[in-house]
């Protein structure tokens, strides 16, 4: 009897084993493929090596973002939660909503709150995916990532997702495009200088040939409040949800792989101007709090929209985000 | 038992010399011998704790090497080496455990090997699978195979791995995540009758530490003012149980451990709350009733230590003799009732009025231990003595006196008094060996 219960015992052992790395095994088979972006931050792990930790787009979550009992003030940390998924045409996924309530069909990840403040949105998400695990000496590369010229070139994590919504990393990949801005700023009293406008770079880092939208005044982007501070950004661009104007073959600029675009924003151009409540439009240059930050967001037209288009094939249908700024610095 | 060996060793090595020498004759050599029991065959300690070492250094060894991560080594050998050297392991262990007393102790190395490499392929698992969950439970899982083979095989080793991990499971937990587990006690309180089936002093020494520091971390997150008062219980009840223990001659000795680890700890958490401005820090803003988890933190070891000293007391109004005993012991449960009671005073006086009770507590040990040290000739406790007052003596050094030259008395007076000690105790011990001569 004491032999088959140690037998018993030692097997439940190698059974805890298969199931851990089955459950994981079924997923990569039988999931399906999605892309996240993602910003490496530090490496190394005691036990498991090197790994280059991972910060996603979608780990923090505004609240209006927030759905069910999430959207109540029922978060609890720890909490299991589910982030509903929708793949754009660039490849990568980007985030719908999160809810407390497990979604009958469609692309989810589930997840746990992480850190949760009900005062202070948004809250962070862990999904068991922040860590990319790689032979030791090779995490610190990822961790450095690739960037030319101030020019960020985001990285694009593949993870296999589960009915169950259970993700399992896979490898990675790098955007075909990068970006980055350069604020520039007025001299003013006090050592405190409003920014004056934004240089930004686009650069094609793949090895084809991309077509970019290119509209006068930097108009083919977009700029978002970011929202995922310590403080709600209370902040919203004046031309938010209006649509972009029919774009013509004149629009379009191909860039070759390893061209750099630039383009220069006018942040004292009305286009620019953002509004709070029932204040008047003003220009973002000259605020101040950390808190009310932005990003330029570049998102060419759908695909459906472009069919007229002489090059139309070459156009990425992605988007990219730049850093954050804000409207001064000292 | 070696203790036993070594005196039947040396007995036997007189009675020769005696005998040669023409002091007794044979048969009375054999007479003397005869009273005394044959030597005990020793048990593989040396096999044991090498190989206990060595399984758990492979077993970690194995960890940090896959740990390395070879992008060469592909996912189905990764796993494959983990599960072929688990389950072999596991094999010829427990083949090898069953099979005679003579290959007992290997085999139930190389099961412990099983038990690394079972965490070890947890880290592995989540390696090849990039899973970040929450890692501390990977301990807890650890821990539940060492628990489960420790109660069926039975296994001394299995079941302090098994403590190990669950309180490296606690202690995780409280410090990378901020939560708590109060649970986890249950965990290693399901290896204390273990301990007693087994006779294990060494497990129970072990396991003693582990609900010490366990209690520690799990009260220190939900209970964080009730801390210091659930540890002093967990102490206090130790030393009870020590003196229980006393009384019945099967599990006598386990006594000491208790008294060890009970007292030890004591006697740092008095010193702790000796010095005033941590006194005040922790029993100004002691909440003893927000919720009713942490009354159960407080309460829970206030009533076993307190009823432990009650079923001790009888004997002790009785004046039965204990081997580990002295009336200090009696300020325990003292100052447990005191700190508990003064900490649900609504208004509280700090400082000196406070803190002055928790040193003179800690002198009045210092001095029993000093006194029952010389008088009983015991050099450890007579040493322990000394040194916790001379730590006393320097940890008051920069908060009592201000003035040099009260600070020089201090200083004069402790040294005269570490001197005088040291004088009755050579005293006594000449006078003890006069007399047996």
């Amino acid at each position: 009897m004491r032999k088959w219960l140690i037998i018993i015992v030692a097997a439940l052992q190698v059974a805890v084993l298969a199931q851990m790395a089955g459950q994981r095994e079924l997923v990569v088979r039988n999931g399906k493929t999605i892309y996240l972006r993602t910003a490496p931050v530090d490496p190394r792990d005691m036990f498991r090596g090197d790994y280059v930790r991972l910060n996603y787009e979608i780990s923090s979550v505004p609240k209006s973002l927030l759905r069910d009992g999430l959207a109540e003030n029922k978060c609890k940390q720890g909490m299991r939660v589910y982030a509903v998924l929708d793949v754009n045409e660039g490849g990568t996924s980007q985030l719908l909503y999160v809810t407390d309530k497990k979604p009958k069909e469609g692309l989810f990840i589930r997840g746990r709150v992480d850190d949760h403040d009900t005062t202070n949105p948004p809250i962070q998400i862990r999904y068991g995916i922040e860590a990319y695990f790689m032979q030791q000496g090779k995490g610190k590369q990822l961790e450095q990532g690739r960037r030319q010229e101030g020019i960020q070139i985001p990285l694009e994590m593949e993870l296999k997702l589960g009915t169950n919504g259970i993700a399992v990393l896979r490898g990675h990949r790098y955007s075909p495009l990068g970006i980055g801005i350069e604020t520039e700023h007025k001299s003013s009293e006090k050592g405190r200088q409003p920014a004056t406008g934004i240089k930004v770079k686009m650069l094609n880092a793949s090895d084809k040939p991309i077509a970019i939208v290119d509209l006068p005044q930097g108009r083919s982007f977009v700029l978002e409040p970011d929202s995922t501070r310590f403080r709600a950004n209370k902040w919203e661009w004046v031309n938010q949800g209006i649509p972009q104007k029919r774009i013509e073959n004149g629009d379009l600029r191909i860039l070759q792989p390893g061209e750099i675009y630039e383009t220069y924003i006018d942040l004292n151009d009305s286009y620019w101007f953002v509004k709070s409540g029932s204040q008047n439009p003003r220009t973002i240059s000259g605020l101040e709090d950390w808190n009310d930050s932005f990003r330029l967001v570049y998102r060419p037209a759908p695909k459906e929209a472009c069919g007229h288009l002489e090059k139309a094939e070459l156009i990425w249908h992605g988007y990219l985000s730049s850093r954050t700024f804000t409207g001064a610095s000292w | 038992m070696a203790s036993i060996n070594n005196h039947v060793q040396w007995l036997e090595e007189q009675l020769k010399r005696w005998a040669s020498s023409g002091i007794i004759q044979d048969s009375q050599a054999r007479t003397i011998r005869g009273l005394y029991p044959a030597q005990q065959a020793a048990r593989p300690w040396a096999l044991i704790v090498f190989s206990g070492i060595g399984s758990v250094i492979i077993g970690l060894g194995v960890i940090l090497l896959f740990a390395y991560n070879w992008d060469d080594m592909s996912k189905v050998a990764k796993l494959g080496t983990i599960f072929s050297a688990l389950i072999i392991s596991h094999i010829i262990g427990i083949s090898l455990f069953l099979k005679s007393e003579r290959f007992e102790k290997m085999g139930e190395s190389l099961t412990i090997l099983g038990t690394m490499l079972f965490g070890a392929g947890i880290w592995l698992i989540a390696q090849i699978y990039h899973i970040e969950e929450h890692f501390p439970t990977a301990f807890f899982i650890w821990g539940l195979g060492a628990l489960a083979l420790a109660w069926t095989m039975p296994s001394i080793a299995q079941a302090i791995v098994a403590a190990i991990l669950f309180t490296v499971w606690v202690m995780t937990e409280a410090i990378s995540f901020d939560t708590s587990i109060p649970y986890a006690l249950v965990f290693i309180l399901l290896l204390f009758p273990l301990a007693y089936k087994q006779r294990s002093s060494l497990l129970l020494g072990v396991l003693l530490l582990a609900m010490a520091i366990s209690t520690i971390f799990v009260a220190v997150h939900t209970a964080e003012s009730a801390t210091f008062h659930s540890l002093l219980g967990l102490l206090v009840l130790y030393v009870s149980i020590g003196l229980i223990h006393q009384k019945f001659s099967k599990f006598e000795n386990f006594a000491p451990v208790y008294f060890f680890i009970g007292l030890a700890g004591y006697f740092l958490t008095i010193f702790l709350l000796s010095f005033p401005e941590l006194n005040r820090e922790v029993l100004k803003d002691t909440k003893m009733f927000p919720n009713i988890s942490v009354v159960l933190y407080w309460l829970i070891p206030l009533v076993l230590a307190i009823a432990g000293w009650i079923a001790v007391s009888k004997d002790l109004i009785k004046k039965t003799k204990f081997k580990c005993y002295s009336h200090d012991l009696l300020l325990l449960p003292l100052v447990l009732i005191f700190f508990c009671c003064y900490s649900l005073m609504p208004a509280k006086i700090f400082y000196w009025p406070v803190t002055a009770i928790f040193n003179l507590v800690f002198l009045a040990h210092t001095g029993m231990l000093m006194a029952k040290g010389c008088k009983e000739v015991k050099p450890a406790m007579a040493m322990a003595g000394a040194l916790l007052l001379a730590a006393l003596t320097f940890a008051r050094f920069t908060d009592l006196f201000e003035s040099l030259a009260t600070r020089g008395v201090i200083f004069i007076v402790v040294g005269i008094i570490l001197f005088s000690q040291g004088f009755f105790y050579i005293r006594t011990k000449k006078r003890i060996k006069e007399q047996a001569l």
